[in-house]
């Protein structure tokens, strides 16, 4: 029993951090109707260039997240306007948008690949030992992460409400002519919205690769969970995106504890199916 | 303050103005009355800078504003320049409540400091939008959503108010409200240039009236000369 | 509309059969280099694999993301049909249209009820999903990550085809191919393809007149996995070595590009098909460059030359009426402009 709360606990903060990376892949549909395909890919770099500087360079844990997430959030920025933007000319702009960020994605994975080799690494955690409260024991990583991350989707969460940027995120993921008519620039916004994105995809990936190893191509498991989770929890939700990604993280963390870690892809699988069969809407989602 | 030369526009290959050239002076109420699909909307889509973004294309004329050449500016810079276009579909943000949709209003820089003055006046305009404040703007009702769709450009510190059919889809005492707010705002010092299928609530306050027809502007004229031409009253206004 | 078809058909069936015949000759002169020969089967195999999948998503617009899928399915089920239950590599082709086709409707019956973006992500993770799932049912007979070896390969009465005479399997090829590309011509100009066109360019007004979508598109997505899936199971009786790194997210990668290349129009995917085999044997020797370069291959073309190769043969051929009609009318203008379009 007591095995069995660890493991929840373990996997509830698992489910924070999903809650990140889903935030990010829903936040660009939702603003700039663009599937993001290389979602994962961002993920995995975050986690690679947080190596370069953790490991080969010896740096501290707060430098390094000073200088990756930025950096994440620049080559967000520079995809939105080098290859997004320019698709949209063109009426096939759905399609067009998935198979480059397709192509991106294969790109970025294989370009991680040749520079750092396949064989899998690890980084350190940010802190060492467990922690025991009221006889659930988790790891301070966990325990961090999740306190992290549970901080950060408050902060967005008041990003979008409050200051003007998010709320002209928001309103363009509303209607996209009615932020033309109140002079919100569409364009510059789309771009900021990707390199939020990515900037939060690249700190999905530090915070989880101490518990994961660390591999070039790992990035689409990344990519297929955080759309089980928009689509479980319903787009256009915030608290729907992070409740159904913590349940997902228990869900996850339950398989893997008591079935085999083999099967946690196919249990995302079946989920999916299950939500698009039964209620293609999503738990709370408020639109499509 | 507004001059509109000789301007044709296009939707593809598809022409919707033919030669349109109108003016509006400062502190002016001006109406454009014409048929459904006559091109009205495009005339004041193609003023305010929103051709391309219906894929439309001005292909020739200019277009004057102060002086200064806008025609090939996007509508957020005109939105700036205080020319503001309420559209007939409202396009309003419809998961957000009044009271943000009138703050994104003031998005753009000129019109951030004069937000809660501008604030203000409008709830004294508008005092059901008061009210409803913490209402989700979509679930206002049509002429509540057409109030706050005025009362957002507002937000946006109009100097130039381009309506289209303001009284769409209202009850005729809604209508009244409406235009007579209308006729406020322009008395307070907006310009307005009002777009209109109903032809006797939009000439009650009216300073000169332009008619459009098939792209065409085929009359202009003050409201007496207007309701004095029998020959454009009986054919083209039907009264 | 009606004559300039009929005369596009006659102008296509020349075309078609030059190249046939040229295709047919080819072995007299390169009989001797089986590694082209080898290459050129390729190109068959990915032909016929490009071209359906440009059926799909391009004429039909799906969104599909799992044509792949429709392959390995023929190319394993025909595989374990031979090596287990000793059936014929040549009815193995058969199987592995029907399995390939079974499939194809299987994936487009939920699929094509959800929107645009949702099926190419279900497509894709189906794509993900089949690579793990081979690795993990060897108990099954999918030969796991090691995959199946020694399949059987092709008899022809008392002969059988070695690897190292490859005229006989590029002409089986050829005629899979030739079949192949026959049939998706005649869909693509039948009313089923007309249909497409209609449904694509004027949805609404085409659904009014009784255009069945649904219908169409998963008649669509049934032929091409078919195709597909015939394909595949030459593939595993050719190569004789199936295995989930050799038909994984790489040729999944490859093969997309050869359909986004295509530029949208049969034979658009074939050209491509054949340039892109050739060019992807040259890169073999870049390594892990390889699916660097193809990535960044893929965003180049889809944001500079979204037309394709197809695109770019019409702009040849543009050029050249203009310059045939300028040359004939030296003083006449050229066309008048469409205005600021």
């Amino acid at each position: 029993m007591a095995q069995l709360a660890d493991t929840l606990a373990g996997g509830a903060a698992l489910g924070t951090v999903y809650a990140l990376l889903a935030l990010g892949l829903a936040l660009i549909y939702g603003v700039s109707r663009v599937f993001n395909f290389a979602h994962g890919s961002f993920f995995t770099w975050g986690a690679y260039l947080a190596y370069v500087f953790l490991v080969r360079l010896g740096l501290s844990y707060p430098a390094t997240f000073a200088i990756v997430i930025p950096i994440m959030f620049m080559i967000g920025l520079l995809v939105e306007r080098s290859i997004i933007r320019p698709l949209r000319l063109n009426p096939n702009f759905v399609f067009t948008s998935i198979v480059a960020t397709l192509g991106l994605a294969f790109f970025m994975d294989y370009l991680c690949l040749r520079t750092f080799g396949g064989r899998l690494k690890a980084l350190p955690q940010l802190f060492e030992g467990s922690v025991r409260y009221g006889g659930v024991v988790m790891s301070v990583h966990e325990l961090a992460i999740a306190v992290i991350s549970i901080a950060l989707v408050v902060a967005l969460a008041i990003f979008l409400s409050r200051s003007r940027l998010g709320m002209s995120m928001r309103a363009l993921s509303q209607d996209i002519f009615g932020a033309s008519l109140v002079g919100i620039y569409a364009g510059r916004t789309f771009g900021y919205t990707f390199g939020i994105s990515a900037a939060l995809a690249g700190l999905a990936g530090i915070l989880l690769s101490p518990l994961f190893f660390l591999r070039p191509l790992g990035g689409w498991e990344i990519l297929a969970k955080s759309f089980v989770i928009v689509a479980f929890g319903g787009l256009g939700s915030m608290q729907g995106t992070l409740i159904a990604a913590i349940i997902l993280g228990m869900v996850e963390s339950l398989i893997t504890g008591y079935i085999g870690a083999v099967w946690s892809l196919v249990g995302w699988f079946v989920i999916l199916l299950l939500v698009l069969i039964i209620r293609p809407r999503g738990l709370f989602g408020v639109w499509e | 303050m507004l001059e509109v030369n000789n301007v044709n526009t296009f939707y593809g290959e598809a022409q919707a103005l033919h030669d349109v050239s109108l003016r509006v002076d400062k502190g002016e109420l001006v109406v454009a009355l014409g048929a459904n699909g006559h091109g009205k909307s495009t005339l004041l889509k193609t003023i305010c800078g929103l051709i391309t973004l219906t894929s439309g294309s001005i292909a020739s004329g200019s277009i004057k504003y102060k002086g200064k050449e806008i025609s090939k500016l996007p509508p957020q810079v005109l939105v700036g320049m205080g020319i503001v276009y309420i559209a007939e579909d409202r396009h309003l943000f419809p998961y957000m409540t009044v009271l943000e949709n009138l703050k994104l209003g003031a998005y753009n820089i000129r019109a951030r400091p004069k937000e809660a003055e501008n604030l203000e006046y409008v709830f004294q305009l508008f005092p059901s939008l008061k009210e409803r404040k913490n209402q989700r703007a979509g679930t206002l009702s049509g002429g509540e959503g057409r109030m706050l769709a005025i009362g957002r450009g507002l937000m946006s510190n109009a100097e130039f108010l381009a309506i289209d059919e303001p009284s769409l889809g209202l009850a005729p005492a809604l209508e009244s409200e409406v235009f007579n707010r209308i006729y406020d705002i322009n008395k307070s010092g907006v310009t307005i240039l009002l777009v209109e299928q109903d032809v006797i609530k939009a000439l009650e306050h009216a300073d000169r009236v332009y008619l459009v027809e098939h792209g065409r502007i085929v009359f202009e004229g003050s409201k007496e000369e207007v309701l004095s031409d029998k020959h454009v009253r009986v054919a083209y206004l039907g009264i | 509309m009606g004559i300039t078809t009929k005369i596009n058909i006659s102008r296509d069936l020349r075309i078609a059969l030059i190249v046939l015949a040229i295709l047919c000759l080819l072995p007299l002169g390169l009989h001797n280099n089986p590694y082209v020969m080898h290459i050129l089967i390729m190109c068959f195999i990915w032909g016929v694999l490009a071209s359906s999948w440009e059926l799909t998503n391009q004429y039909a617009g799906i969104f599909n993301l799992a044509q792949t899928v429709f392959f390995i399915a023929g190319a394993y089920m025909s595989a374990m049909m031979a090596l287990y239950w000793g059936i014929s590599p040549w009815l193995g082709l058969l199987l592995g249209g029907i399995v390939g086709g079974a499939v194809g409707i299987a994936v487009a019956l939920p699929s094509l009820r959800v929107k645009g973006v949702y099926t190419a992500l279900l497509t894709f993770a189906l794509t993900l999903i089949i690579d793990p799932m081979i690795r993990r049912t060897e108990a099954w007979g999918t030969g796991g990550s090691e995959g199946l070896h020694a399949i059987p390969a092709f008899q022809l009465g008392g002969y059988v085809f070695t690897p190292l005479e490859k005229v006989p399997p590029y002409y089986v090829a050829l005629a899979i191919f030739s079949i192949a590309a026959f049939v998706l011509y005649k869909v693509i100009r039948s009313r089923v393809g007309l249909a497409f066109v209609a449904l694509r360019d004027a949805g609404p007004f085409a659904k009014s007149l009784g255009v069945s979508e649904f219908r169409y598109k998963l008649m669509a997505f049934g032929i091409a996995a078919s195709l597909s899936g015939v394909a595949g199971a030459f593939y595993a009786h050719y190569t004789r070595t199936l295995s989930p790194t050799a038909i994984g997210l790489d040729v999944f990668l490859v093969v997309l590009l050869m359909m986004m290349i295509g530029g949208g129009r049969f034979p658009g995917a074939i050209i491509a098909a054949f340039a892109l085999t050739f060019a992807n044997e040259f890169l073999r020797a870049t390594g892990t460059l390889r699916p660097i370069i193809l990535g960044a291959v893929i965003i180049s073309m889809i944001v500079l030359r979204p037309g394709g190769i197809m695109g770019i043969i019409d702009s040849i051929r543009y050029s050249i009426r203009q310059r045939a009609s300028r040359a004939e009318l030296p003083a006449s203008k050229s066309s008048p402009g469409k205005g600021v379009g």
